[in-house]
């Protein structure tokens, strides 16, 4: 029928908790020929469609070109992709359900009511959160780093434009030093924060400044470094304090700037592929009969362009 | 002197009871004679038994808040258990339609009850009888809608939060509070009951120019359909999908069928992009980044440095015994970056750019 040697999930305890016996999980595996993480992210991240009722309901939807025709694949099969709303209750911050896709692959329960049979490798999994989109980008400093090097997104590459584009003297280089990185009175975070001049260059919210949104106290453990320890940082600030965060399996790191987080609001920010199903089994061996028919009913409509599966006890 | 006032409500009583021909088979098809008779008693919650209470506490718990405040608006029906009276003292019931109102009584500390107690039933009466008092509070949607209606109109200055405080369900006073903004004529039609509930909170869904579109068709003597709903529905979040389509029909999906490995050595992330366009995609995704990777460590890399650091700190620390969480915290963390780091070092070592390779 197919190969099981297909990119599966880690099983381990996620964010969400444990796989449950009976459940149906469309996975995004990892694999030593797959493609990095960022390649799937949406940054910016986008807004949610207005009218989608997304919360906690996992849904299909049909793909369809910009002309408005539906797309097809190899099979002249309509696509349909998984939207999956991924909730703040076992994953407060974004940068939870990304760290841990990072390191175990990506698991997503489904209802089995869901006619998983649309789906097919061109399928994917297309994720939202309700803390996503930065709507406060531009009061909000760059992130250091932005992993997709999207052009104005990261102060480094800001920060390498500037130096092209600018200043010609040292007297205006001081100058510029001192107005970039003047304190904010009555901001909280104001110690670290610079003023940037820079907003010409910015072009958007960035999804990895959402690494330095999650505050101090959602660490499990905060290691104070030195300067020389700091790497990257932005020029002329503090080092940021280099923060461990736990979430199911997975530990991460951040570095949080303190700034505001009342500007994120609902958006997607992945579409990952879909590298099969993980039907879990019940404690006599059994598997959801129901979503099993339907997945074998995908195998026969998509034949070698469909998605595989496999039983699993966690 | 005895009073010469007759309530409207014992006329309509009256009117009630007058039993339909309808009604009559209805009770000959459950084996009855008629409706058995009933009585509204006050019952201690002691008395009271709800089958299948614990999938129903959830639900329960959403109207503690609004018993509290207000107590039941309306009477639980519940049969009396065995042989006995309903008056006798040691009488118990089972709770027939209400389960849910004497549950969350009972977690709002209530000791009694007013209930319509029934002398007996027989599973299918009871059944129906929790059918019909479902059936007369589904269309309660309606008037919580001319409820909310009534309070904007009056302009009670009165916020969603008051309410979720006073025990309403949020999600679902949301919702009535979305239909009762609706445009007019959608409103009015919402009113009159001429929408269902299934369409009702589609309407919401739409954008304003959307519903101001389905008013132009109604206006137009058409007929606001779920199907037509859904059309315009679908429509609105497609426009809102552009984007996003837009993103994956480019980057993975113009590939030809040839590229496409044999579904044996199935490796669907290969799939994604054909071999000419992932140097393209790579060179998009991390262009200005090949030549800086000489110059900065990789993110992994300095963090592992930071964390090796604080380990080295930690462990010349007197916390070091006294903490042995935190030293289990950092070397978890170091061991989790180190794979990371290490599918990085392969990343860039291996001829293939896109290789991300599995720990």
């Amino acid at each position: 029928m197919f190969d099981l040697d297909f990119p599966k999930a880690d099983p381990v305890p996620r964010g969400c908790g444990e796989r449950e016996p009976g459940g149906v999980y469309a996975e995004s595996g990892l694999s030593p020929r797959g493609r990095p993480l960022e390649e799937f992210l949406f940054d910016p991240p986008l807004p949610i469609p207005e009218g989608l009722d997304l919360i906690n309901k996992p849904q299909l939807w049909q793909r369809t070109l910009a002309s408005g025709e539906p797309a097809l694949d190899e099979n002249d099969l309509p696509i349909f992709d998984l939207l999956i709303w991924v909730g703040e209750e076992h994953y407060p911050y974004c940068c939870d359900y990304l760290e841990e896709t990072r390191q175990f692959g990506s698991s997503r329960r489904l209802n089995p009511n869901l006619d998983l049979s649309l789906l097919s490798r061109s399928s994917r999994m297309i994720l939202a959160h309700p803390h996503v989109l930065n709507l406060q980008w531009p009061e909000q400093r760059p992130p250091l780093d932005c992993k997709k090097a999207v052009p104005g997104h990261d102060a480094a590459l800001a920060a390498r434009d500037e130096e092209v584009e600018g200043a010609t003297s040292e007297a205006e280089e001081e100058e510029l030093s001192l107005s970039a990185f003047v304190y904010r009175a009555g901001d909280n975070a104001g110690a670290l924060l610079p003023a940037w001049p820079l907003e010409s260059l910015r072009t958007g919210p960035c999804l990895f400044k959402l690494w330095e949104l999650i505050p101090q106290e959602a660490a499990k453990m905060v290691i104070d470094v030195s300067a020389d320890e700091a790497g990257e940082r932005h020029p002329g600030t503090a080092p940021l304090p280099l923060c461990l965060r736990e979430i199911g399996s997975t530990i991460y790191q951040y570095r949080p700037t303190g700034e505001s987080t009342d500007g994120l609001v609902p958006g997607l920010f992945a579409a990952l592929p879909i590298t099969g199903f993980a039907l879990i089994r019940y404690h006599d061996g059994s598997v959801n009969d129901r979503a099993k028919e339907k997945i074998l009913a995908g195998l026969e409509a998509h034949e070698s362009h469909a998605l595989p599966f496999y039983e699993t006890d966690r | 002197m005895p009073s010469t006032y007759t309530p409207a409500l014992n006329v309509q009583d009256e009117d009630i009871r007058e039993e339909s021909p309808a009604s009559v088979v209805l009770w000959r098809r459950l084996g009855l004679e008629a409706l058995p008779e009933h009585e509204t008693m006050f019952l201690p919650t002691e008395r009271l038994v709800v089958a299948g209470a614990d999938h129903l506490m959830r639900s329960a718990k959403r109207m503690v808040k609004s018993i509290q405040h207000v107590g039941i608006l309306q009477n639980p029906s519940v049969v009396v258990q065995g042989e006995v009276d309903i008056h006798d003292a040691e009488a118990t019931f089972e709770v027939i339609a209400g389960r849910r109102r004497v549950l969350a009584a009972c977690l709002a500390g209530l000791t009694v009850i007013k209930c319509e107690a029934y002398a007996a039933s027989t599973m299918p009466l009871s059944a129906l009888l929790a059918l019909i008092e479902n059936e007369q509070r589904s269309a309660a949607w309606v008037r919580e809608v001319e409820a909310l209606c009534c309070l904007i109109d009056e302009g009670v200055g009165m916020t969603l939060d008051d309410l979720t405080a006073f025990g309403f369900d949020r999600a679902t006073l949301a919702e009535r509070l979305k239909i009762a903004q609706l445009p007019v004529p959608l409103l009015n039609r919402v009113l009159a009951g001429n929408v269902s509930r299934e369409v009702a909170r589609k309407l919401v869904r739409l954008t304003q120019a959307q519903q101001e579109r389905v008013v132009r068709l109604a206006d137009a003597g058409e007929e606001i359909t779920a199907e037509r709903v859904n059309d315009l529905l679908r429509a609105q979040i497609n426009a809102g999908f552009v984007p996003i389509q837009s993103a994956l029909v480019q980057g993975w999906s113009d590939q030809s069928p040839s590229y496409l490995p044999k579904l044996s050595n199935l490796s669907p992330q290969r799939l994604l992009i054909t071999p000419g366009s992932e140097e393209q995609a790579r060179q998009a995704a991390y262009a200005g980044k090949e030549s800086e990777q000489d110059m900065c460590p990789f993110t992994s890399t300095t963090s592992m440095t930071s964390l090796l650091a604080a380990l080295h700190t930690f462990v010349q620390s007197p916390d070091y015994r006294t903490k042995p969480q935190a030293v289990q915290t950092l070397t978890q963390a170091l061991e989790q970056q180190l794979r990371l780091a290490l599918r990085e070092a392969l990343s860039t070592s291996q001829s293939d750019p896109t290789v991300q390779p599995h720990s």
